[in-house]
């Protein structure tokens, strides 16, 4: 991402988050808009850190900027998003008939869907990459 | 893959950091591809190749047993 609209996104969400927490305050609304606004500065004050250090240290930038391209990085990243996926798969289905053989087929049912939709996905993108490569 | 490229860069005097960076990648990059641990795209490993002034075939030792990664 363009550091300069990383800028401006942490910018941004530190802003929604301290809109947030202020009407939070102002009307007694739900604590999870108090949980989403403070994350939402935290991440953004991060991000912002992260940003500004990019724009001053030149050695930071640099690497970063390495590391963004580095082929044995990308390839980490895809092997990640297999194990992640994979392991999703497992869980999902081994939590589905957990949860139907304790008898809660609502869990089950939002278990099993989560797995279903993952696995189109998956074939939907092999289809898509199948045509492009 | 098994590849010469520590010894010849070792040869050469050239320091990973130097390496790496003539690459474009990282010093760890480096250090996976000289243990074997990581086998590069066929353009990094035509890079690598060409800055050694040498041929693939040369750096990188192919063996028809071998499974991809």
């Amino acid at each position: 991402m363009n550091n300069n609209r990383r800028l401006i996104n942490s910018s941004v969400e530190i802003v929604v988050g301290a809109v947030l927490l202020l009407a939070v305050k102002l009307t007694g609304g739900d604590s999870i808009w108090l949980g989403m606004g403070g994350a939402l500065i935290v991440v953004g004050a991060i991000q912002l850190f992260l940003g500004l250090r990019y724009r001053a240290d030149a050695e930071y930038r640099e690497r970063t900027d390495t590391e963004a391209t580095d082929e044995r990085n990308q390839f980490i990243r895809s092997r990640a998003w297999v194990c992640a996926g994979t392991g999703f798969v497992i869980v999902g289905g081994v939590m589905t008939v957990v949860f139907q053989i304790l008898g809660r087929q609502e869990l089950s049912t939002l278990c099993g869907t989560g797995v279903s939709l993952l696995v189109l996905l998956y074939w939907l993108s092999y289809l898509v990459l199948k045509k492009k490569y | 893959m098994k590849n010469r490229i520590e010894e010849i860069r070792r040869m050469r005097g050239v320091r990973q950091e130097e390496f790496a960076k003539a690459m474009g990648v990282s010093r760890q990059t480096i250090s996976s591809l000289e243990t074997g641990r990581y086998n590069p795209s066929i353009f990094l490993a035509y890079k690598i190749a060409r800055y050694f002034s040498m041929t693939i075939e040369e750096v990188f030792l192919f063996e028809e047993s071998e499974d991809n990664r």
